[in-house]
């Protein structure tokens, strides 16, 4: 067995026990049996109850009244107000006076209480003796009478080479219903697992070991095996009701249909292909939902039972054109063409075209299914449009375009946000500066934006809409929400405003020297806050904090803030953005733990046994160095460069900015300080990005000819992010270390080394966020970021939405950190240590 | 005397930060400013110039062909910022009659970026993207931008040079010529009809990222030893950013030691190892 079939078996496996549960379909069938005998005995019940009674006057006829028919003539000699009175106290149900004679109409009177269910029945009783009267009338011999009433006896010569009886009806109708039931399960299925597996982390984890579209294929035929499972264990229950119909008298004989040898293989081909196909349309569909219960995409679920439902109502001509049509459809064939085989005549070639129409499809559905899942399942947030679903199903690789995502700028406000309250002044409006502002930054959209059609007409309308609300904008927060809102129309990450406050902020922390930091890192792990790294003697470390504990509070200056407000607060941030929950947690969570040099932080803490520990922490100058980039707010940059065990290199810095600085530290870690290691290890994880410039730079060593990490694509221009190979060439295995917090310029290194082969990739999914962007600062002073470009990478992956997939993707518990501080690097640190010298 | 600037890649590194830079048209748009020699002529419309006349109003406007042609080397320093994105930096261009130039680059904390020729072999470093020997379309139009008076050399560079029309640019009527020449892209320079002066380019940049469409405009000149230097030039790159560069100082047929365009030793390994 190969890999792709071991492999996909596996997932089929898994998914068909995910959702096929012996015990749970045993407790299906023996509900549905308790029904099935709960119903027949209410039917016998009804059956056996009173009969109708009806007195007629007025004629002495006698009623031919239907044999296993409700209605009796009731007995006795009475008046008309007699039987009336009986009707009133409910000793009859009704009196029936006739009246005729041969001057007035034949007419009848019905008395009862109420209008009643049996007055159907009780019509053509009448209707009977109503013409009996009128053929007398007639003086029609007795014969004549007879013959006239006597029913037509027309006797059926069929040509063709056999009959349809009731029973082969019961059967189209029954494949109808077997068709829709499963189709209908199978949705169930894949929407419920698609929809719930793009909100959970083990997907990277997934998508690391196995390629999207061998995940699909298991998942397909798993699913689509628990479905038939689902509807093999309704189908027993009829199986085991058959005697109970032979004990009611019916038919249960085999028809001439499905005594022919072809039927049934035939039928279940095309009942597999059939759940099949729809599956494939399910798995597409499921996979570009976020939230079943909001999306408008959700009725695209409806649509296979539109061509079944035809079927339904077109068989009773099965040979017609409209059912040999759907016949040959596929999605309807799987349906239609049964029922033909069961009721029509069908030939051997057209079940043949049909068949190969069906394969063609599932297997063009299966391809399409599996591009827009191999995009779709990593992608959470906004749904994609339909322009971009198509080109996913038109891309060989299933690839994302942009999407909207939380941008640096929210990185940045989260810091700002945390730093201790600066409160943003309220100040008087100057109402022609946010104007101007207005206008700077939907023009710079407009010119600048390489996707022309989504700065079109829609991007007029934005203007439109918005630009009469600068108007009545009350203060600059006002006018920000507005502007933020015209951003995020673009659905695009990149792109916001920078509050000016933020710079102020930024720069006055530089000028009391730089951030406080406590020396922990914090990451969304088992759905807490747990610390992943603590710096050496940080006050972190020096206060006992280990790896693995969990942010339970933190208490500044008596401001007591509980990780669960913090999770909320970030939650709401996050709401109806692509930015992933835990790529702002982590970020907010870090940030949280920074403030003014010399500040104490009382942090509660669970540890390790899960008892609570509560730490002062006095926050200390950090080991960034504040560096300012353009139009960007002041930043602290970190560089490190050691050497680990079994002399291996490790470098991490926080973000791709101060480059006189980070080029010439990181030049010197590669060619001198490590240029004899084993190997060496890039740490990436937390790093917010920057200039793309520097990626280039910094891939230089690890490269023998120019190439290329990606390609920004800009309006009208495509532009390579090259690397010129640098001197002296590094030659030792590379590992590059990501995780939700490696953002920008951080993916595009990472993804892009791990495309061309220079690098292999651990740890978890990055952020997704790298679109190419600026930064200009506005009239009123705020600041405007703006993509500039789409991205892809070397090899035409859009990371986008996506991030970038580790090689080996570790998927973090608390539990692991007992016995290993970093088990993203460890196993960095095995795979150099595995390589050959 | 004529400020050329190559720094194609460096503008290009910047636009893909989004700290946007500049590039070299305006070395181009400098370089239309002086030509003495003689243009292939041109088969524009009769109501039009020239090329062969555009050129000599150019050359008169800018001091004359006397002038010009005295020119044997220039070192010109200036300042370049690219407004939008916060980014200033100070440059600094050698340049000999025999091909030879170094120009040097520096934005405080961010990049520094050397680029030259040794009158053979063409080079750029970078303190973010490394070395490169340039080669193909990249180093012929580097070697054209790097010439003392480029206008003059056009007939060497490229195939054709024909005036094709009368439009404005920069807010003036200018005559448009059309150099072009096969495998290359072509490239438009704005000659002022009012003042016979350079008033910028159209051009596709080749670099190492990619070609880039530039648009530069000569704002405004400065004189030195009686000629019309440009002054500030402002070029638009294609994310919409611009660039401008300022001369502050312009000396001609100054001393330059030769030893100034050595190549430095990583470009002599790579030259040898190719």
């Amino acid at each position: 067995m190969n890999h792709w079939l071991k492999t996909c078996w596996t997932v089929a496996r898994w998914e068909f026990q995910r959702y096929f549960k012996l015990k749970d379909q045993v407790i299906g069938i023996i509900s549905l049996l308790v029904g099935a005998v709960v119903g027949y005995g209410a039917i016998r019940i009804a059956q056996s109850a009173k009969k109708v009674e009806v007195a007629v006057l007025g004629t002495s006829a006698q009623f031919e009244l239907p044999e296993n028919g409700k209605l009796k003539i009731a007995e006795g000699t009475l008046t008309e107000q007699e039987w009336q009175s009986k009707v009133l106290d409910r000793s009859i149900d009704g009196l029936l006076v006739i009246t005729q004679s041969e001057t007035s109409p034949w007419e009848a009177n019905l008395t009862v209480r109420q209008e009643p269910a049996w007055l159907e029945e009780l019509r053509p009783v009448v209707q009977k003796e109503r013409i009996q009267w009128q053929m007398q009338a007639a003086k029609l011999s007795p014969e004549t009478l007879a013959q006239v009433l006597a029913p037509v006896d027309i006797e059926l010569v069929t040509l063709a080479s056999r009959g349809v009886s009731k029973v082969d009806r019961l059967i189209a109708y029954s494949i109808l219903g077997a068709m829709l039931i499963t189709t209908w399960i199978g949705l169930a299925y894949m929407m419920t697992g698609i929809t719930g597996e793009k909100q959970h982390r083990v997907t990277e984890q997934i998508v690391s070991a196995i390629r999207p579209q061998l995940w699909i294929d298991g998942k397909l035929i798993g699913i689509t095996g628990a479905a038939i499972g689902s509807l093999a264990f309704l189908f027993i229950p009829s199986i085991l009701c058959l005697p109970l119909v032979g004990w009611l008298g019916w038919d249960v004989s085999l028809p001439d249909s499905l005594n022919r040898w072809e039927f049934l293989p035939v039928l279940l081909v095309f009942y597999l292909g059939g759940v099949l196909f729809w599956n494939c349309f399910y798995a597409g569909v499921a996979s570009v939902i976020n939230d079943p219960n909001t999306s408008s995409r959700t009725s695209l679920l409806f649509l296979p039972m539109l061509p079944m439902i035809a079927a339904g109502l077109v068989v009773s001509q099965p040979d017609g054109a409209m059912m040999r049509v759907l016949s040959l459809l596929p999605g309807a064939s799987s349906t239609a063409m049964p029922m033909r085989m069961v009721l029509g005549e069908v030939s051997a070639v057209e079940i043949m075209l049909s068949l190969f129409l069906m394969f063609v499809g599932i297997a063009g559905l299966r391809l399409l299914a599996g591009r827009i899942f191999a995009a779709g399942i990593m992608l959470y947030g906004k749904e994609p449009s339909w322009l971009d679903i198509a080109k996913w199903a038109l891309s060989r690789q299933g690839k994302a375009q942009s999407f909207s995502a939380v941008m640096l700028v929210l990185m940045i406000a989260n810091w700002t946000m945390l730093l201790p309250s600066q409160g943003i002044a309220q100040e008087s409006l100057d109402l022609e500066q946010q104007r101007k502002s207005f206008d700077q930054v939907w023009q710079t959209i407009k010119d600048v934006h390489w996707d022309q059609e989504l700065v079109g007409e829609k991007w007029d309308a934005v203007r439109e809409e918005l630009r009469p609300k600068i108007e009545q904008a009350k203060d600059k927060e006002s006018v920000r929400e507005i502007l933020r809102q015209m951003l995020n129309s673009l659905g695009q990450s990149h792109c916001g405003i920078i509050p000016m406050e933020t710079y102020e902020a930024m720069e006055q922390q530089g000028n009391q020297g730089g951030e406080g930091a406590s020396g922990l890192t914090l990451r969304w792990i088992d759905d807490q806050l747990v610390v992943t790294q603590v710096r050496p003697d940080s006050p972190a470390n020096k206060s006992g904090v280990e790896v693995g504990w969990a942010l339970q509070s933190i208490n500044r200056n008596e401001d007591v803030r509980t990780a669960d407000q913090l999770i909320l607060a970030v939650k709401k941030a996050t709401e109806g953005q692509i930015v992933r929950f835990e790529t702002a947690m982590g970020l907010a969570a870090t940030s949280a733990l920074t403030g003014v040099i010399g500040e104490s932080l009382k942090v509660a803490f669970l540890d390790n046994t899960n008892s609570s520990k509560t730490v002062v922490l006095q926050l200390v100058k950090g080991e960034g160095i504040p560096a300012k980039m353009g139009n960007l707010p002041l930043m602290d940059i970190e560089f490190q460069s050691r050497l680990l065990d079994d002399n291996i290199g490790y470098v991490a810095f926080n973000a791709f900015f101060d480059p006189g600085r980070l080029m010439k530290a990181f030049q010197k870690a590669v060619t001198q300080e490590h240029a004899q290691s084993q190997g060496l290890v890039i740490d990436m994880r937390g790093n917010i990005g920057g200039m793309i410039l520097m990626t280039m730079g910094m891939s230089g060593w690890f490269v023998d000819e120019q190439g290329k990490l990606g390609c920004m694509k800009m309006k009208d221009t495509p532009l390579n992010v090259v690397i010129n190979p640098r001197l002296p060439r590094y030659k030792r295995p590379v590992a590059i270390l990501i995780d939700e917090c490696s953002i920008s310029s951080a993916e595009i290194y990472a993804g892009g080394l791990q495309d061309i082969g220079a690098a292999r990739v651990f740890g978890g999914r990055s952020a997704g966020l790298v679109l190419p962007s600026n930064v200009s600062r506005l009239p009123n002073q705020d600041g405007f970021q703006y993509v500039t470009a789409d991205y892809e990478s070397a090899s035409g992956r859009v990371l986008e939405g996506q991030g970038v997939l580790p090689d080996e993707s570790i998927m973090l518990t608390r539990a692991q950190f007992k016995a290993d501080a970093d088990p993203v690097l460890s196993a960095a640190k095995a795979w150099i240590l595995a390589q050959p010298n | 005397m004529k400020v050329r600037f190559n720094r194609y890649s460096y503008a290009v590194a910047l636009c893909s930060l989004g700290i946007g830079a500049l590039p070299s048209s305006q070395n181009s748009a400098i370089a239309q400013e002086t030509s003495t020699a003689t243009v292939k002529s041109s088969s524009a419309a009769k109501s039009l110039l020239n090329a062969d006349d555009v050129i000599k109003k150019f050359v008169s406007a800018s001091g004359g062909q006397e002038k010009l042609q005295a020119v044997k080397s220039i070192i010109s320093k200036g300042k370049l910022s690219i407004p939008a994105a916060g980014v200033n930096g100070d440059m600094v261009l050698q340049q000999v009659s025999d091909g030879k130039f170094m120009m040097s680059m520096e934005i405080p904390g961010v990049v520094s970026q050397l680029s030259g020729s040794d009158g053979s072999t063409l080079w750029e470093t970078s303190s973010v993207t490394g070395t490169e020997v340039l080669s193909g379309v990249r180093a012929e139009q580097t070697k054209h931008q790097m010439t003392l008076f480029p206008s003059l050399e056009m007939n060497r560079f490229f195939d054709s040079v024909e005036c094709t029309s009368q439009e404005k640019f920069g807010g003036e009527d200018c005559y448009v010529i059309e150099a072009k020449k096969k495998g290359q892209p072509s490239m438009i320079s704005y000659f002022s009809v009012a003042t016979g002066l350079g008033k910028g380019n159209r051009m596709t940049v080749s670099t190492a990222m990619g070609d880039l469409k530039i648009v530069s405009e000569i704002k405004t000149h400065i004189e030195q030893d009686g000629i019309q230097f440009p002054g500030e030039v402002e070029s638009t790159l294609p994310n919409g950013m611009k660039q401008v560069i300022m001369m502050e100082e312009i000396e001609v047929n100054a001393k330059i030691d030769s030893k100034e365009f050595a190549l430095p030793d990583d470009v002599k390994s790579m030259v040898k190892n190719q």
